[in-house]
């Protein structure tokens, strides 16, 4: 199983949101599994949200999976109000995430 | 051409070409007129030459045809003299004779050799002379005259040949300047045995060397050992050493003149005389007497003509010099006038006026080409003008549309709250301030029956799309709890009303709470949003010091998934509290550093007001002031909600 992975910065919001989705997208037009590593993150937004939102939908459309690695406490905060906790698979490391999808 | 018109020669493009023009026209000129005049002095200098050579031989000819006139008649007479060579006293008449014959001749002798006549003794000279007018005769030899040791005899016997005398004062007669011609006459043997003599005054020469006609020069004659004899007003000067003078040797260009005279020859040479100033002397040899002649004349006579041509030629310089500047102005000034009508044109166009009148050019060149790029670039303003006015008119509908948009959005949330007369449990307040003209973020309220349904959401993204689904995600609320109690009914719903078609992902983080309002009882469901606080009562005004977040379990947003099961989570408001909803536009607040509002100032800047509007326009107030200048980067909605039992 073929796996992809971004490397989010500090923020995923409006200011940069096009440009995590497009590159989410390329990855799974390429027909592998991507991964959001969001280590470095500390915000996201309702427009962030989204992306992941999508990213997820296209993923599932095309009989991929779309994975989350790595919530920083502020991030964790969001996906548990939001329940997006219980909706994406999530890992705390890339180690994690690569030694069980292998 | 007045004088801030010459400073301003850096500003006009045709005065720098003009000046140009006329500086280049300046050097090239007097480069041409500076190798000209070295030509033109050079040929005026041999032409004068010539000129003074023809007079000097002229003055030559004559000279030379009174001397000849002199020595035939002197001639003419030896064989009288021969005759007569046994009568002695017969040679007086001889003389007297050759004096009335020539007026030329002043006097004459017949020096014979000592002893010649033995009864005559050592000195026997015949001598005849004029006295005024008349003519006298004495023996001329004595112990006090003894011309045999005299220079004219001892030369004339020792070459035994004719000859000329240096010129000489004569200290006997009236003090004159004079020269001798003298003729040995010899025996058969070929013994010079007499002297025969004839003296010419030098004042004779006086009218030969009359050469003023001639550029007011003088002449002079230089003998041949270096005596010089010029003419002067007061008659004939001689300067017998002229060689040593010290003012001919100390100049060398001089001295070398003189040697070249005295070698007879002939030429010209500059001199600086101390009388005339700048000079020439033009000198030819005087071959008969072994003698040079020289004309002396002034430079400012010599070049007189030309002197005046260069004036008249540089004021003719001058004079085209001006034309030429002139003409130039003139002419550039014509070929720059389209400029000028450019520079307006473009001014105009700057102005705004886009159709400038143009020049006319006829010509086919630079202007030309000019004008053909004027042309073009007015046409292309005039289109994208056009094009500009069409987006804005376009711009000006979208923006009254989104205008008209934003008003509609704003009458879908509900009225100021209008309590019952005889209800004070309620005390509701909502407040929305769009980041952008319309905007995603949504709330609401109902009262029916006596249950309070509320609710408040966030849709995600901005502008005109999340609008959209604000509307149709409140009306859809409205429809709902118009006829159903159940909450979860309610919001299963909503949620899949608008997971239906939703192909662009889009959600809502939304909450919704049903109160009871006998009891205060809340039921509620938050799908995704921020928990909103509970202010418990204290006195208005107060730091909210019991404020909590309402606890509520965590719901997938609106729209992610229509198979989500919602979970309902209750809550019982005591007395007095006050229930604070907002969105994530409160919190996440931006000011100029990018620094956020956050949780904690919202929490120290929640009192319990009043009345809900007070706390939320407080609310509103420290919001403005933490972000300031910094630009609204999303909606910002608040709802409270005050029970009061």
């Amino acid at each position: 199983m073929k796996i992809e992975s971004y490397q989010l910065g500090e923020r995923l919001d409006s200011f940069n949101y096009q440009e995590v989705q497009d590159a989410l997208l390329a990855i799974l037009e390429k027909g592998c599994n991507a991964v959001l590593d969001m280590t470095a993150c500390n915000y996201v937004s309702s427009t962030g949200l989204r992306v992941l939102l999508y990213a997820k939908k296209m993923a599932a459309s095309k009989g991929l999976n779309f994975y989350l690695v790595g919530f920083s406490d502020e991030v964790k905060d969001i996906m548990d109000v939001t329940g997006f906790d219980s909706f994406f698979e999530s890992f705390s490391t890339m180690e994690e995430c690569l030694n069980t999808l292998r | 051409m007045k004088l801030p018109q010459l400073l301003r020669v850096r500003e006009s493009l045709a005065s720098r070409i003009s000046l140009w023009v006329v500086v280049s026209v300046v050097v090239i000129l007097t480069a041409t007129v500076y190798v000209g005049n070295y030509f033109v002095v050079k040929s005026i200098k041999l032409e004068e030459s010539v000129k003074a050579n023809h007079i000097l031989y002229f003055v030559g000819q004559r000279l030379e045809a009174a001397l000849v006139t002199v020595e035939v008649a002197v001639r003419n007479h030896l064989n009288a003299i021969r005759a007569n060579l046994d009568n002695p006293d017969e040679l007086y008449n001889i003389t007297q004779q050759l004096l009335e014959n020539n007026p030329a001749i002043v006097g004459s002798a017949i020096a014979f050799r000592p002893y010649y006549f033995p009864d005559r003794g050592v000195w026997f000279s015949p001598y005849s002379y004029r006295e005024g007018s008349a003519i006298k005769s004495k023996q001329l030899g004595s112990a006090e005259y003894d011309y045999h040791k005299m220079d004219w005899y001892q030369t004339t016997d020792s070459l035994k040949r004719e000859y000329w005398s240096e010129p000489y004062f004569d200290e006997g007669g009236g003090e004159m300047l004079m020269t001798t011609y003298c003729y040995p006459l010899k025996d058969a043997d070929g013994n010079v045995i007499a002297v025969v003599t004839a003296d010419i005054l030098l004042d004779y020469f006086s009218e030969f060397l009359n050469v003023d006609s001639f550029m007011h020069a003088y002449a002079f004659i230089l003998s041949r050992t270096g005596a010089f004899i010029s003419r002067s007003e007061d008659g004939l000067v001689l300067e017998q050493n002229f060689l040593n003078d010290t003012e001919v040797t100390s100049q060398r260009d001089l001295l070398e003149m003189v040697r070249e005279m005295l070698d007879g020859k002939s030429g010209f040479q500059k001199w600086q005389s101390p009388t005339l100033g700048d000079s020439y002397i033009f000198f030819v040899p005087f071959e008969h007497m072994g003698w040079s002649m020289g004309i002396v004349c002034q430079a400012t006579e010599l070049f007189k003509d030309y002197y005046k041509a260069a004036l008249l030629l540089s004021l003719l310089f001058v004079i085209m010099l001006v034309l030429l500047t002139y003409i130039l102005r003139r002419f550039i000034h014509r070929l720059l006038t389209p400029l000028t009508t450019f520079t307006q044109a473009a001014d105009e166009v700057a102005q705004g006026n886009l159709h400038a009148t143009l020049p006319d050019i006829h010509s086919n060149d630079e202007m030309q080409r000019l004008h053909h790029s004027f042309s073009i670039m007015q046409q292309s303003l005039v289109s994208q003008m056009e094009e500009l006015k069409q987006v804005n008119e376009t711009k000006g509908r979208i923006e009254g549309e989104l205008k008209a948009a934003k008003d509609i959005q704003l009458s879908m949330l509900p009225k100021a709250y209008i309590p019952a007369e005889d209800d004070r449990k309620l005390d509701i307040y909502g407040s929305q301030i769009s980041a952008n003209d319309v905007g995603g973020d949504l709330y609401d309220y109902l009262h029916r029956g006596d249950k309070l349904f509320f609710c408040i959401g966030d849709v995600s993204g901005k502008g005109v799309p999340a609008a959209l689904v604000m509307a149709k995600t409140l009306s859809q609320f409205r429809n709902a709890v118009s006829n159903k109690d159940d909450l979860k009914v309610i919001i299963d719903s909503i949620n899949k009303a608008t997971c239906n078609g939703n192909e662009t992902s889009m959600f809502i983080t939304f909450f919704m709470g049903v109160l009871d309002l006998p009891t205060g009882c809340l039921h509620y469901c938050n799908a995704g949003h921020n928990k909103p606080l509970v202010v418990s009562n204290s006195a208005p005004g107060s730091i909210a010091s019991h404020c909590e977040e309402l606890p509520a379990k965590p719901n997938l947003p609106l729209g992610v998934s229509d198979d989500v099961e919602y979970v309902v989570s209750e809550y019982t408001l005591p007395a007095g509290a006050t229930l604070f909803l907002y969105t994530d536009g409160l919190t996440e607040a931006m000011d100029a550093h990018y620094e956020l509002f956050g949780q904690e100032r919202l929490i120290e800047n929640l009192r319990n007001a009043e009345s809900c509007k007070m706390l939320i326009d407080e609310m509103t107030q420290a919001v403005h002031h933490f972000v300031a200048e910094a630009p609204q980067s999303d909606d910002l909605t608040m709802l409270a909600i005050r029970y009061n039992q």
